[in-house]
């Protein structure tokens, strides 16, 4: 969650916010899927409806920019992953941020499988799609996350 | 379908190596604990006695109150003129309308 939604404080929300529904909801579980499957699936399910959230906010920002004087820090802020070593925080940064831009469905299966290390098997389970569909988004990311890296780097020169 | 290359992806994605799963902090059960009871209690309301419902319906009331008040005044003010021009026609001909 911390990989998809880039805010320790927005995670930790998601999170609480799953186990709440796993309280409430275990009885309908139909075991169609593993536990561990369908707990990632409600985890996914509410991250997702975070980060649209804060698009909303954001789009509503560029609209009103004196209503939430906050929300352009949180744009333009880099989200620094507390489980990465020091010596890559930088780079680690400014790959998340590229992330951050991808379209919905390209962003989950890159992180579940690049940078969570999920195998495409639990992947296509937690997002529901074919193996087919998420080698295909994961590659349309990469070569997205490439374009954007590029310019990253010729602003900086 | 041919891969196109993505060093400064894969140049990045390296950085990530090494990367360790976080875990929650200490208070995260006692915070979830509270919410969960917060959650239960806040069950209790049931939809048409939720306090934004009861306002909602109240102000509602109190502007079709007004509105119909004004209503009314507005229709006696149109009324006397009515009235008085019935009198009259009533007297060109010799009739007495009653005013009680």
């Amino acid at each position: 969650m911390m990989n998809i939604l880039e805010h320790t404080g927005e995670a930790e929300d998601a999170t609480q916010e799953t186990f709440i529904q796993v309280f409430e909801s275990i009885g309908s579980f139909k075991e169609e899927s593993s536990l561990y499957t369908w707990i990632c699936r409600i985890a996914l399910r509410k991250s997702l409806v975070k980060i649209r959230r804060k698009k909303a906010r954001q789009r509503l920002h560029k609209i009103l920019p004196w209503w939430m004087p906050e929300e352009k820090k949180s744009e333009a802020a880099y989200f620094q992953h507390p489980g990465i070593a020091a010596e890559n925080k930088e780079k680690a940064a400014v790959l998340f941020k590229a992330i951050e831009l991808l379209p919905e469905k390209q962003k989950l299966a890159f992180t579940l499988i690049k940078v969570e290390g999920r195998n495409y098997e639990e992947t296509c389970a937690i997002m529901q799609q074919s193996t087919k569909a998420v080698e295909s988004l994961v590659s349309r990311a990469k070569v997205n996350l490439q374009k954007q890296l590029e310019n990253y780097y010729k602003t900086l020169k | 379908m041919k891969k196109k290359a993505t060093p400064l992806v894969d140049e990045h994605l390296q950085s990530l190596q090494g990367m360790h799963q976080v875990g929650t902090d200490d208070f995260f059960y006692t915070r979830l604990k509270a919410r969960m009871e917060k959650n239960h209690a806040s069950q209790g309301w049931h939809f048409p006695l939720k306090p934004v419902w009861v306002v909602s319906t109240m102000l509602l009331l109190l502007v079709m109150n007004v509105f119909m008040l004004s209503q009314q005044v507005r229709l006696k003010q149109t009324a006397t003129p009515g009235n008085a021009s019935l009198q009259s026609f009533a007297q060109s001909y010799d009739q007495a309308i009653p005013s009680y």
